[in-house]
């Protein structure tokens, strides 16, 4: 027969289950979808000189490396974050309740500039224009939901004490 | 034993559990912020004492960096993550020193889980200058998630594995 105990540690460990399961069920359908739109995307230099600023169209489900991607070159990070032209590699994060198999963008080229970071000493920041100001998003590219009509920049950002 | 004897006894066992969190943190590292690290750091220290647990967090933390295949933190979080885990053995050494029910240990897993996350807060604001909310609330729900991981592994493992471990230990130092 069961012992006090090991009931009570059931009870609790299905309680906790339960919560979880109900609070990632309410969290997943709490999120937006996305799309089809426009975003207004600017890149920036790191003394914020625009070096790129025009709108573009997004489909349905795009995330915001899928918009990088169609529009300019990218250059990736590699599993040891060294630069990898070809973007074959993943890095493995949550967003939106559920893992995704992200990239992180150490370099962007378009027709008319470049711009290129190597991670420890300079990063990538996106940036979303909110209440007059630009400030951080808490995503990365593959899984920042994009919204119609707003204001992205990405702009070479130094890391403190460089 | 001779001295000799229990100090090379003692650095094998040391290399052979900073071998198994290190194992257990990259096949469970699939599911995020899912592992026994927290659990195990405890158990050892319950087990073989502060100093010991001690060598066993640092071998663990320069493995990780190290070894990883998904690479290292970023250098700046690295003591960060040193401090983090190295919490589990003082805590439990100094002010916790009483915690030694599975059920104290549980919950002392599941508001660990949350202040490993905050170790990494003045780094992330301050250097890489990260907006403290935004880094906070997005931080919330992987905390909860090592958390609650933490306070499962200890309510279930801990006496089992506890009472096979010291069985062993006995064994391995006669």
């Amino acid at each position: 027969m069961m012992k006090f105990k090991d009931t009570l540690k059931l009870i609790v460990t299905l309680s906790v289950i339960i919560v979880l399961i109900a609070g990632f069920y309410f969290y997943r359908e709490s999120q937006e979808i996305n799309g089809p739109g426009e975003i207004e995307l600017v890149i920036a230099s790191e003394n914020e000189e625009v070096l790129y600023e025009d709108v573009l169209a997004f489909n349905a489900g795009d995330t915001l490396y899928d918009v990088l991607k169609v529009n300019f070159m990218l250059t990736c990070a590699s599993n040891t974050y060294q630069a990898d032209p070809t973007c074959s590699s993943s890095f493995r994060f949550f967003a939106d309740g559920s893992t995704i198999d992200g990239k992180i963008i150490l370099g962007v080229k378009g027709d008319t500039f470049e711009i290129m970071t190597d991670w420890d000493k300079t990063y990538l920041a996106i940036q979303v224009y909110d209440n007059s100001s630009y400030r951080l998003t808490t995503k990365g590219v593959s899984g920042y939901t994009l919204k119609d009509g707003e204001k992205i920049r990405i702009i070479v950002t130094k890391v403190s004490g460089w | 034993m001779g001295i000799k004897t229990k100090h090379i006894k003692d650095v094998a066992l040391i290399a052979v559990l900073a071998a198994v969190l290190f194992a257990q943190q990259m096949a469970l590292s699939f599911i995020p912020n899912v592992s026994f690290t927290a659990f195990l750091i405890i158990l050892y220290t319950r087990l073989l004492g502060f100093k010991k647990t001690t060598m066993i967090v640092i071998v663990h933390v320069i493995a990780v960096n190290l070894l990883s295949p998904f690479g290292p933190v970023i250098p700046l979080h690295i003591p960060s993550m040193l401090i983090g885990w190295m919490l589990i053995p003082i805590l439990l050494s100094t002010v916790f020193k009483g915690f030694k029910g599975v059920w104290t240990l549980a919950l002392f897993g599941l508001i660990f889980g949350f202040i490993y996350g905050w170790m990494f807060i003045p780094v992330s604001v301050f250097a890489l200058g990260i907006p403290f909310m935004e880094y906070l609330l997005m931080d919330l729900i992987f905390e909860l998630i090592m958390g609650i991981s933490n306070f499962l592994a200890i309510l279930w493992l801990y006496e089992p594995m506890h009472k096979f471990l010291l069985n062993q230990l006995q064994k391995y130092y006669q």
